[in-house]
């Protein structure tokens, strides 16, 4: 229990795993901003077929991008059912009161469909691949601009790294504490949802006072190796481009240019 | 002009913020440089104060009267990151000082806050988990890591910095005895190759017994200091303050008051045992 691990990442040795996190947090950005040029049948297909050759590239087991898949397939259906049967135009199949089936209505929902799943799976993609410290680092680099409206971005970058690192650490305390409330009879499974958020109590307020003792420590610690503020650091762990981002970069490139030929003017 | 002492407090008077009692009352002592000291005394006798006002981190209640030296330098708003660099810190709590998400990036925190270019820190860091025995592990991420294993790269991240001076503030206290005993014999081997002062603040007897000298603090004063010999000699004072002493010295004390008088110059045990082995033949 105790190797959780925020995000899902998933090992793996295929070639979007030596990508450098920078470009697939760019080209998933990216991407996601590309399927919006789809506005006909045949952009639909080949958004379609990019995003799943990509999906296949990581060379990850089907189920996993199911599970991405499966918390929001509500969200798409209804969101699909509004399109349904709120949108009017073209042919009308059906119609009563507030409601109507129209051929406009059809199609949209289709796409709107669609567009959805591929949005999550190409954010699967790069969730399952990359290890939530590098996707920190990316983000980082990537609001390395705001340091001009003197945002402190390394600052934000070490909490948060520092933050990441303290889950497992944290998670493990939480079921020492209620470890420790069971052996004294406390009852975290049964009742009603009142009586079980009361029972989160007893958790919470050590977990609270623990991490606090935690920070304070940490500060020490850090203060005695010798941190005196972000600025005029070095860095240990740096990210480096490879072949691969370039293919990536080829290979979105590619993906807009057919959407921009093909799609309806 | 050469510094023989690696610490030397004088006066010193530490109350903590919101307190009336003085955790440290006017305290001075010396540490001999190379020297491996151990502080001994209950939870609360200001131990771990003093290992704080040495790099710093906290400030004696008044600098008129009062000084503490470190390295030769005196410690003030100029010399204290100049201090903070010889002097490295490891704390009781493995989890609590681990600031990296990797082992590497861990032992690499120091050298980062350094501005040490990064072809050099790469290296650095290797050589110095080699030293600890982790290199194995350099990407590895702490929660895969046993609490002694996470001290060893406490260690390896203070030795990158190239210390003169580590203080063990109660480092091994929440470790086994194999894991204790792991991080004390790669700190005995580190302090003979890189010539370090060792202050050890712990609860641990035997390991004090080991020390080449041994200072005593109860309530915020310094008892007694010396070497081991002549500390765990006064058994008594000892056992007034509610501190244990090694066995060796219990049996002695013992021994003699059964009226079987112990030699004076006998302080280990194997020594012990072959007296008492000859002891037995005489009869």
């Amino acid at each position: 229990m105790s190797k959780i691990i925020v995000g899902r990442y998933i090992p793996g040795h295929s070639l979007i795993y030596k990508m450098d996190p920078r470009s697939k947090l760019l080209v998933t950005i990216l991407f996601i901003l590309a399927i919006f040029l789809a506005n006909n049948p045949i952009t639909y297909a080949i958004v379609t077929i990019f995003c799943f050759l990509a999906v296949i590239a990581t060379g990850l087991k089907a189920k996993v991008f199911w599970d991405g898949v499966k918390p929001l397939i509500g969200l798409i259906f209804f969101t699909s059912l509004l399109q349904l049967f709120f949108m009017t135009g073209g042919h009308i199949y059906w119609h009563w009161w507030i409601f109507s089936l129209s051929s406009y209505g059809l199609v949209n929902a289709i796409y709107i469909f669609i567009r959805f799943t591929l949005i999550i799976l190409i954010s699967t993609v790069m969730t399952v691949t990359t290890m939530p410290l590098e996707i920190a680092d990316a983000m980082e680099w990537l609001l390395k601009p705001l340091k001009l409206f003197k945002v402190p971005v390394d600052k934000i970058a070490l909490v948060i790294s520092i933050a990441l690192r303290f889950v497992p650490t944290l998670f493990d305390e939480t079921l020492k504490i209620m470890n420790a409330q069971r052996s004294r009879g406390a009852d975290f499974n049964d009742g009603g949802l009142i009586q079980r958020a009361k029972a989160i109590t007893p958790i919470l307020v050590p977990l609270f006072i623990h991490s606090l003792e935690t920070a304070i420590d940490l500060s020490t610690a850090m203060e005695s190796r010798g941190y005196r503020s972000s600025e005029g650091r070095t860095r240990y762990r740096v990210l480096s481009w490879s072949k691969c981002d370039l293919i990536a970069l080829i290979y979105f490139v590619l993906l807009v240019g057919l959407l921009l030929i093909f799609r309806t003017h | 002009m050469p510094v023989d002492n690696a610490v030397e407090f004088k006066n010193i008077l530490f109350t903590y913020p919101d307190t009336e009692k003085a955790v440290l009352d006017k305290i001075s002592f010396k540490i001999k440089k190379g020297s491996w000291t151990s502080l001994i005394g209950h939870n609360g006798s200001g131990k771990s104060t003093i290992s704080k006002l040495i790099n710093g981190l906290l400030l004696p209640d008044s600098i008129a009267d009062s000084k503490i030296n470190v390295l030769g330098m005196e410690l003030n708003q100029e010399t204290v990151w100049k201090i903070r660099e010889k002097v490295g810190i490891v704390f009781q709590n493995p989890d609590n000082q681990f600031v990296g998400a990797t082992v590497g990036d861990d032992v690499a925190f120091g050298l980062e806050n350094r501005a040490v270019p990064r072809n050099r820190m790469v290296k650095i860091v290797r050589n110095v988990l080699a030293d600890v025995g982790m290199l194995d592990y350099i990407n590895a991420e702490p929660a895969n890591l046993s609490g002694g294993q996470k001290q060893r790269v406490a260690i390896a991240g203070i030795l990158a910095v190239e210390p003169e001076i580590i203080i063990l503030d109660e480092s091994t206290s929440m470790l086994d005895p194999s894991g204790r005993e792991q991080i004390l014999k790669i700190i005995r081997r580190l302090k003979k190759e890189k010539n370090l002062t060792v202050i050890s603040i712990t609860h641990d007897i035997d390991e004090a017994n080991m020390a080449d000298d041994v200072i005593v603090l109860n309530d915020g004063k310094i008892l007694a200091q010396g070497t081991p010999t002549i500390i765990f000699d006064k058994t008594e004072m000892l056992e007034k303050i509610g501190l244990d002493i090694p066995f060796v010295y219990k049996l002695i004390d013992k021994l003699n008051k059964v009226g079987i008088s112990v030699p004076q110059n006998i302080k280990t045990k194997d020594e012990l045992k072959q007296y008492l082995c000859q002891l037995n033949l005489k009869k």
